[in-house]
């Protein structure tokens, strides 16, 4: 595999780029909240509430419209001729344009990380919650940045690949990722009764926990503490689903994708 | 060098895009340096070097940038500032964003990316096109030297003249078949025939009788100060010139009918030039 010219290149233009701009004008936003708001007098564990609720909805359209514009662009302006035309795989083509991704990502959480890590530690807050919960929507927008590469592999056009986004953001985000957890047994249970369809609770918490956006949330008990468990059995009730979940569904909606998206890339005709 | 000439949608992209493994072929095989262009398309592409039509760079990255880029794929060490030098891009468009250059910096970028690495192969898709004459001039130079160097050009072109000054061979694609190969030398191209007329001011019979001595004069007709020479080659024709240059007051002259031009419209249109 030879990933890294290609990634490294990818990184570069996207330095250099308005995204790069607006993702470090996002990053640095959020490292002056965060420390803005402590010396300000709230509670850090306010602080994590807010990125949480703000990030389940934000990140995931930061990683789709990330994703979407890696191969696209590219297949419209022709330089997809090109890149498809350099010795190394089709696959290192996308992947590169993931992992390039995936750093710039990578770096601006790191920065949130060390920041707020670093005023937790200022103001004796525990050192932890900060590492886990970015660690958690780092992984939550990846997932999204992975569906969002991969729309961008199949899309013929910047604009056919730009609705679809905005499509999956409605159905993926806002609607499997907001309105099923407000009542999980209703919600499902009625779309499920829609269907003439009797669902067991173990199906309808699976079927709620498979969103990646759930499975974030799911993952918020390894903060740690009483009020971050609690905030888990209002979303999903007892028996409290397992933390490990979160990784599980999150990096399989990265591969997943992924892996379709190569597929794609080996066989696309470019005319 | 191999010229590749078509008229529009006789099938000069779809030939191209499958031998660089773009596209697949409906049916039949195609290899390039020996390799099947399905099975083997990294080999192929280790060897290949291409200059596409009408692509932009990538917009944020700066010349060096792109050669670098393109080093790093093939695995080889190139100075950057020497590959950009060679196609004739200044020191002063080296660290610009690709986005700034015009039409014949991005060409001469796109050469200097397909020969990174030289390449035993060069695929040259209508590299001058969007250029002033002078680009179309150092192009051809430098795709000329390359040739001489001994790198296999493969260029497609709808210009007859740029194939016919610089390649050796010829295909001629019509809906979808090679009509005809060729030696720009051959005999296939002298059974064509070019012309040049002269408007002399005195002297058109001893202009006659020199003309007509020449070899490779097929016919000189006079009327009145108007002298039009049938010639069987472009080259004859340029000793014709000459040859009229030494006998007579020439006030004006024009060519017609290169022999590439005459080749291509029999093939294409079945005329005869």
């Amino acid at each position: 595999m030879n990933v890294r010219p290609y990634a490294r290149r990818d990184l570069v233009g996207l330095w250099r780029s308005r995204v790069g701009l607006l993702l470090l004008g996002l990053f640095g936003g959020c490292v002056v909240g965060v420390t803005g708001a402590r010396i300000a007098g709230f509670p850090l564990s306010n602080v994590y509430g807010l990125v949480l609720f703000v990030g389940q909805f934000l990140f995931p359209a930061v990683g789709l419209l990330l994703g979407v514009s890696s191969v696209v662009d590219h297949r419209e302006s022709g330089t997809l001729r090109v890149l498809f035309t350099l010795p190394g795989r089709r696959r290192d083509v996308v992947l590169g344009a993931f992992v390039a991704r995936c750093g710039v990502l990578g770096a601006g959480f790191g920065l949130l990380t060390a920041v707020t890590t670093g005023v937790a530690t200022v103001y004796g807050a525990p050192v932890g919650r900060p590492v886990v919960l970015f660690s958690l929507t780092a992984a939550l927008t990846v997932s999204w940045l992975a569906v969002g590469t991969t729309i961008s592999v199949f899309a013929t056009t910047q604009r056919r690949a730009f609705f679809t986004v905005i499509l999956l953001y409605l159905v993926g985000v806002v609607f499997w990722n907001t309105l099923f957890p407000v009542s999980p047994d209703v919600a499902v249970a009625a779309m499920a009764g829609r269907l003439n369809l009797s669902l067991p609770l173990g199906v309808q918490r699976g079927v709620l926990l498979l969103a990646p956006g759930n499975a974030f949330l799911v993952g918020l008990q390894f903060l740690g503490g009483e009020s971050y468990l609690n905030l888990v059995v209002s979303f999903f009730g007892t028996p409290v689903p397992s933390g490990w979940i979160a990784p599980v569904v999150l990096v399989a909606w990265s591969v997943l994708p992924l892996a379709a998206a190569v597929k794609q890339a080996e066989s696309l005709e470019l005319s | 060098m191999f010229g590749f000439l078509g008229p529009n949608g006789a099938g000069k992209s779809t030939t191209i895009n499958i031998l660089l493994g773009l596209q697949s072929p409906t049916s039949g095989t195609a290899r390039v340096l020996g390799y099947d262009v399905e099975t083997h398309r990294n080999e192929i592409h280790q060897r290949v070097g291409v200059l596409p039509e009408g692509v932009t760079p990538f917009p944020n990255l700066t010349g060096i940038d792109h050669i670098e880029f393109v080093a790093r794929t093939r695995g080889v060490a190139v100075d950057p500032i020497e590959q950009l030098c060679y196609v004739g891009l200044d020191a002063e468009a080296h660290d610009r964003p690709a986005a700034e250059y015009s039409t014949g910096m991005r060409q001469r970028l796109w050469l200097a990316m397909a020969l990174v690495g030289d390449p035993e192969l060069v695929v040259l898709d209508e590299p001058t096109t969007g250029l002033d004459p002078d680009g179309i001039r150092e192009i051809r130079e430098l795709v000329t030297e390359l040739g001489d160097s001994g790198t296999t050009v493969f260029l497609s072109s709808h210009r007859l003249e740029e194939v016919e000054a610089m390649c050796d061979q010829i295909g001629i694609l019509h809906d979808g078949q090679i009509e005809t190969t060729a030696s720009v030398a051959d005999r296939s191209l002298r059974t064509l025939s070019v012309s040049v007329e002269f408007r002399v001011a005195d002297r058109s019979e001893t202009l006659r009788a020199a003309l007509t001595s020449q070899p490779g004069v097929r016919s000189v007709e006079i009327d009145g100060q108007r002298v039009t020479v049938t010639c069987e080659t472009a080259a004859d024709r340029v000793t014709a010139v000459e040859t009229a240059l030494d006998e007579a007051k020439i006030e004006d002259l024009s060519t017609d009918g290169a022999s590439l031009d005459a080749l291509f419209d029999r093939t294409v249109h079945g005329g005869e030039s």
